[in-house]
């Protein structure tokens, strides 16, 4: 059978833009909804997080009034801190006393007849000086400071012999 | 033409603009959500600073205030040559030590330094120590290095002065330092005494203080000091 129209052809068209009004008017509600959903979701997010921070803010606030209160301590700490770490400096800066203790230790292991005769120790150099009344004193304290660790380097920086008064020797590099 | 599509033309308009301001919103809240969030980020690592400054000092608040005078007693600062001069006296006195020809000579502040507050000063003394025996002087040599304030020992030469006594010619470092001025900024992390430190501290109240007070000042002033010398009616 065929399909006769007998409608006016202006009228055909303005269906067409009918159903096209019709589209456009539901993306238009759709796109509304979306806005909507997006400035709420939006909105809402802003809100917690701005309240979130001013909730952070006031915490800051109260820790930093706290803080002040507390300022009397800080002063004693830093100042604390600061001279303890200027005597770190001085103790880090005692070399001498070493060396020199290094020389008192000496006689721990020198036999009861040493005598001592003099002693230097400054940041160039350190240097003991001692008397024995024969050479068997002499290699007993040079034996026991050879299986010693304590002194891992030690030079015998004169030896001298005199008729009347025996063995100097003198020791340095402590 | 424009009559015959002028009903479309409004949901059309509409649906455009309706997209631009779900696209300018997004943007804005978008944005807006960064921001806080980034503000939030920023003030959260602030608290935790000074939470946890708070709670060092808290901890630190009981003990921190009695170790103050033996620290300013190890570092004074100004020249402790005398308070110095004088405990070696008595330290000689106590072990049977003579002393003679002392020397003081005060060192001189580095303008050019960049930060005096970080300057440590260096005094030198100087003495001669005559003692009956070796052990007596080195004895005392020794226990020069437990004195309060805090010395280094830069040279000793120590010769028989007779058939009795041992002399000991005896160069010493004393030091001086500003005392630290400003306290850290509200934001600014603070720790509390490290191992090492609190090693050093117990060492120092080991060490013999001077019997004078020298204790600091070290509270912060809040307004102008009252004039002492004014008469109240």
């Amino acid at each position: 059978m065929a399909n006769i129209n007998l409608l006016p052809k202006e009228r055909a068209s303005n269906k067409d833009l009918g159903r096209l009004y019709l589209f456009f008017k539901k993306i238009a509600f759709l796109f509304f909804v979306l806005f909507l959903i997006v400035t709420g979701v939006g909105g809402a997010i802003y809100f917690l997080f701005n309240n979130d921070l001013n909730n952070t803010k006031a915490k800051y606030e109260e820790a930093s009034s706290k803080y002040k209160s507390l300022q009397s301590t800080e002063a004693s700490l830093i100042f604390l801190k600061d001279r303890l770490q200027k005597s770190q400096e001085i103790f880090a800066g005692r070399n001498l006393e070493e060396s020199f203790d290094k020389q008192q230790r000496i006689f721990f292991y020198a036999p009861e007849d040493v005598g001592f005769v003099k002693s230097k120790s400054d940041y160039s150099s350190s240097e003991l000086e001692l008397e024995f009344s024969g050479s068997k004193s002499m290699k007993f304290l040079l034996e026991n400071l050879a299986q010693n660790s304590d002194f891992n380097r030690l030079v015998i920086k004169e030896l001298t012999f005199l008729q009347n008064k025996g063995y100097n020797l003198l020791l340095g590099g402590f | 033409m424009f009559k015959k599509y002028s009903s479309v033309l409004i949901p059309v308009l509409s649906t455009i603009f309706l997209l631009v301001l779900i696209v300018f919103s997004g943007n804005f809240f978008v944005g807006e959500i960064r921001e806080i969030t980034e503000q939030k980020r920023q003030m959260s690592l602030k608290l935790e600073t000074v939470e946890a400054k708070i709670a060092t000092l808290e901890s630190s608040a009981n003990n921190v205030k009695q170790f103050v005078s033996v620290a300013s007693y190890a570092v004074p600062e100004k020249n402790p040559s005398l308070l110095v001069t004088s405990q070696i006296r008595k330290l000689a006195a106590v072990n049977d030590i003579l002393l003679d020809s002392f020397i003081v000579t005060a060192g001189s502040q580095n303008s050019q330094a960049e930060n005096q507050q970080q300057l440590l000063m260096a005094h030198q003394i100087s003495f001669v120590a005559i003692g009956a025996g070796y052990n007596e002087i080195s004895g005392f040599v020794t226990k020069l290095n437990s004195l309060l304030p805090l010395l280094r020992l830069d040279s000793i030469e120590v010769n028989k002065a007779n058939q009795n006594n041992i002399e000991a010619k005896i160069g010493l470092s004393v030091f001086s330092a500003p005392y630290p001025k400003t306290l850290t900024l509200v934001d600014e992390s603070l720790g509390g005494l490290t191992e090492s430190e609190q090693g050093i501290l117990t060492l120092l109240e080991t060490y013999n203080a001077p019997e004078i007070d020298i204790n600091p000042d070290v509270s912060i002033e809040t307004g102008p000091r009252e004039n002492p010398f004014l008469l109240s009616n």
